[in-house]
């Protein structure tokens, strides 16, 4: 097992449509352990990155290599068995329920033509256990709230067993108490199952809590590269978010926070 | 986007087309109008030159501006209100209430004419648009289920003009000319009382635009704003289809111009809603000008009779494929989400297949003797079976590959009116039968059959040529698909239009026929039944896993373009299968997933059984009518399907309405 090995590793990546660069040349090493939060302004170019990881589009120059293996190489099924992406918006289905949503999570191994095996079965139980939604797994996802219907996919990406999971603002939608559930989910999987995860993240102290690391991004370019503790500094948080930003000890000590002056 | 081409939006292609419509129109009135300059203004007598171009051409050249025009807007205003690209003004049934109320007064009350044709006409039109209103009303108007009554209403009556065309054939040329879309004129009486309604109409829109813009957001943002959705959903619709109504009832059918005129608009970059309807008005306004200054130019003495609706689609079809080949691949699809429904009971699906297993017996057993009596043949079995066993073995064949067909179709499009014939397969088929019979004469069954086959498989190489470079994304593949079948309806029309006595063939096969199957035509069918149905199951992990969108399709493993290949086969192979057997009626590959639906199953397992015994079974139950109702004449089988599969969804759709 030479899990915590496997990375991300994008060489002069870029992307730019239509004449307009949305990424400029990033080199980067990314996705090999912990939780990383991208963050940045809207437009900065967060879920261009995301896109381009998750090969739902291919970049407009240089190289993304996972394992050491350019990820346009990797053949579709190993590549989802290895990644998986969670979209920004969930797209509204047919009917389905909770479990048969997660049990999608098992394609990458079962393929189009294989059996969906008792193997199967245990993970998806697996699965929905973890997300805690094993008592939801026969209701249709139409008939969910919105954070229960957000762990439903987060059970398909469970299911699917991947080593690193990409998240396009996975929180974007969810009062607090939902976005410290999403987000603890993570940190579990990454020190229990030892599964990396990339997030899109807008909540700057949501961010700071629960990633071990921060990339940040404005108009396409890397401006911070950092500890969370590093980037809680008023300097990088200007960089970053173009307006004054304050931060402050959290009142019971042990960490900091950020806020907008 | 800071795209230079898309802030021209469609202005290149339409300033393309005035060219060439000027060009033409100069072409057409270039010689009378010398002619007519000439002549001093008081110069008595009788001048039948002038009488012809000031009555006849000029009229006619001023109604195909107003026709075009305002059938694209109408079907703009369609497309836009019903989230649905392939919807038209055709879609609520408004062209086919219009033609059947046309064909029954022929046959039935003559003297219902002499009213005026246009009245008829618009009477019937408003007939199945309250009917389809009334079917949809207890389900707020929402756009997936009205499309789909349109359909199935306008299925329905189109199916019932058809058999009255065959039954009655000699009544019918006036009615089927009509149906092609003829714009010749003998006054300018015509025009001005169209361009007085239409212009009723188009005030009657004009204080709705800005409340149905806001339809963009979906329903429950402009309900939010505020706006009351059905209400507005409703008033829109039944504008357009009266717009719809007028045009048709004067002039006949030329709906393909209300569905390319604003596709064309909005390929081309047209945006917001008014610059829709005005890009829409404009673009169909010249197409339709376009086509019938070219009739009258080239089609000489046919020229008054030539349909100019027909051929309209040799103009649009094309300009339709041209633009879908630069469409970019990223218009993500406008397709509606599906209706949520109540809980579905238990799995249906054993029903079904035991309604199927009923259904053959008594087709097999119960028929009518020489005399026309109703008899069991518990004597005579043998001598019975060898004439029964093979129609109703290809019937249910037949019904099973165009359901399964259908199917595989709507998941992989998630457009719930993709139906075998939208793929362009079953068009390509009868585009080829059509020309073989044309250029080669008769060619009997068998010959038909390989001419259909042949012609459907090279439309299909056709459409995977021009899809290959968007990954086979589904909303190019149906657009390419309506170009096609567009294309072969112009022809047929045009023959049936022309008294070509070979039409009446034509319609023979397209009406779907199964008297006359060999025993080994219907097993062979059958095994291919059993192919598709076992290739549906074997692929039926992406028939689930394409519904959630192409992105969680991707992020699972799915190699896409590979996965919509092989579905887009499978569903063309499947139809193409069921075609020598009932000619290009894929009437049920649209209704046997939808009762399926009603039925309430949803896995994909049990939908590919039970619509496979679904089309199965209305197939068989229809070939029985078919053959006993109106003894010793024979049905088309394909036709009464039509009429037997409306109603039962109708009931089905009303059914489920009033449980929500």
């Amino acid at each position: 097992m030479n899990r915590a090995a496997a990375g991300m590793t994008l060489d002069g990546l870029q992307f730019a449509v239509a004449g307009t660069t949305l990424l400029h040349p990033l080199t980067l090493e990314i996705g090999s352990q912990g939780v990383t939060g991208i963050i940045g302004q809207n437009g900065s170019g967060k879920s261009t990155l995301l896109r381009l990881i998750a090969r739902q589009q291919p970049p407009s120059g240089g190289t993304i290599r996972y394992d050491g293996r350019d990820v346009g190489d990797w053949p579709d099924r190993a590549f989802a068995r290895a990644v998986g992406y969670l979209p920004q918006q969930l797209p509204i289905t047919a009917r389905l329920t909770v479990r048969e949503l997660v049990a999608f999570g098992r394609y990458p191994w079962h393929g189009a033509f294989r059996r969906f095996g008792e193997g199967d079965a245990v993970k998806v139980e697996e699965a929905l256990r973890l997300t805690g939604m094993a008592g939801l797994a026969d209701r249709f996802l139409e008939t969910l709230s919105g954070g229960e219907r957000q762990r439903a996919w987060l059970a398909m990406l469970v299911a699917q067993e991947a080593r690193l999971l990409l998240l396009d603002e996975p929180i974007a939608a969810l009062d607090v108490g939902h976005q410290i559930e999403v987000l603890g989910l993570l940190r579990q999987l990454s020190e229990t199952h030892r599964v990396a995860s990339v997030v899109v993240i807008h909540e700057i102290n949501m961010a700071a809590r629960f990633c071990d690391r921060i990339i940040a991004l404005r108009a396409g370019r890397l401006v911070a590269d950092a500890t969370p503790d590093e980037v809680l500094a008023p300097d990088h948080l200007n960089a970053i978010y173009g307006i004054p930003m304050g931060v402050a000890p959290l009142p019971e000590g042990g960490g900091r926070f950020a806020f907008p002056i | 986007m800071t795209d230079g081409k898309e802030k021209l939006g469609p202005a290149p292609l339409a300033l393309v087309l005035a060219l060439i419509a000027g060009a033409l129109v100069l072409a057409v009135v270039h010689e009378p109008l010398m002619a007519l300059l000439r002549t001093p203004r008081d110069a008595g007598g009788y001048d039948a030159g002038r009488m012809v171009f000031l009555y006849a051409t000029l009229p006619r050249l001023a109604m195909a501006v107003l026709c075009g025009a305002g059938l694209a807007v109408a079907g703009a205003i369609m497309q836009f209100v019903l989230r649905n690209p392939l919807a038209s003004p055709t879609t609520l049934g408004v062209e086919a209430g219009a033609r059947v109320a046309l064909a029954i007064a022929t046959v039935a009350a003559p003297g219902l004419l002499g009213l005026g044709r246009d009245l008829v006409a618009i009477s019937g039109s408003a007939i199945t648009t309250g009917l389809v209103f009334l079917l949809v009303r207890r389900r707020g108007f929402e756009p997936v289920a009205t499309v789909i009554a349109g359909l199935i209403v306008g299925l329905f009556c189109g199916a019932l003009a058809a058999l009255l065309g065959l039954v009655e054939a000699r009544q019918m040329t006036a009615v089927f000319l009509w149906g092609s879309g003829s714009l010749s004129q003998q006054s300018w009486v015509p025009f001005s009382g169209l361009a007085l309604r239409l212009g009723v109409a188009l005030l009657a829109l004009l204080p709705l635009l800005r409340a149905l813009a806001v339809l963009q957001l979906g329903d429950d943002g402009a309900r939010g704003l505020g706006l009351s959705v059905t209400r507005l959903r409703v008033v829109a619709i039944a504008i357009a289809s009266t717009m719809t109504a007028f045009v048709v009832s004067m002039v006949g059918v030329i709906g393909f111009v209300g569905l390319v005129a604003p596709a064309l608009a909005r390929l081309a970059g047209a945006r917001r809603l008014g610059e829709q309807l005005a890009w829409s008005a404009l673009l169909g306004a010249l197409i339709l000008l376009i086509t019938d200054a070219a009739v009258q130019l080239f089609a000489g003495q046919l020229s008054e009779f030539l349909p100019t609706g027909a051929v309209t689609a040799v103009l649009g079809s094309p300009l339709l494929l041209f633009l879908v080949r630069r469409m970019k691949p990223s218009v993500p699809p406008s397709v509606a989400a599906p209706p949520g429904w109540n809980d579905p009971p238990a799995a249906r699906a054993p029903v079904v297949l035991a309604g199927l297993g009923l259904l053959v017996v008594v087709a097999l057993l119960v028929g009518r003797g020489p005399t026309g009596d109703w008899s069991l043949p518990f004597g005579s079995w043998s001598a019975v079976a060898v004439w029964r066993l093979p129609r109703i073995l290809a019937s249910a064949a037949a019904g099973a590959l165009l359901a399964l067909s259908g199917v595989v179709l709507q998941r992989l499009t998630r457009n719930e009116l993709a139906s075998p014939e939208v793929l362009g397969v079953s068009a390509g088929a009868l585009l080829a039968v059509a020309l073989s019979l044309l250029i080669f004469g008769q060619l009997g069954a068998a010959g038909d059959a390989v001419t259909a086959v042949c012609g459907g498989m090279v439309v299909l190489l056709l459409i995977l040529a021009l899809g290959r470079r968007s990954g086979f994304a589904p909303d190019h593949m149906l657009l390419a698909g309506i170009a096609v079948s567009a294309l072969a309806d112009a022809l047929v029309g045009v023959l049936t239009a022309v008294g070509d006595p070979r039409a009446m063939r034509l319609l023979g096969w397209m009406s779907g026929s199964v008297a006359g199957v060999s025993l080994q035509a219907a097993v062979l069918t059958m095994l291919a039944a059993l192919v598709a149905l076992i290739a549906a199951l074997v692929l039926r992990r992406w028939l689930e896993i394409l519904p959630l969108g192409s992105e969680a399709a991707r992020a699972l493993g799915v190699n896409l373009p590979w996965a919509r290949l092989s579905l887009l086969l499978l569903a063309a192979l499947t139809s193409t299968a069921a075609m020598p057997i009932l000619g290009p009626v894929t009437f049920i590959g649209l209704v046997a997933p939808h009762i399926v639906m009603t039925l309430g199953l949803r896995q994909s397992r049990s939908v590919l059984y039970a619509a496979a015994g679904t089309g199965a079974a209305i197939m068989v139950g229809a070939d029985w009518l078919a053959r006993t109702v109106s003894f010793p004449l024979q049905l088309p089988t394909g036709l009464v399907a039509a009429l037997l599969g409306a109603p039962a969804l109708m009931l089905l759709l009303n059914r489920r309405g009033r449980r929500s």
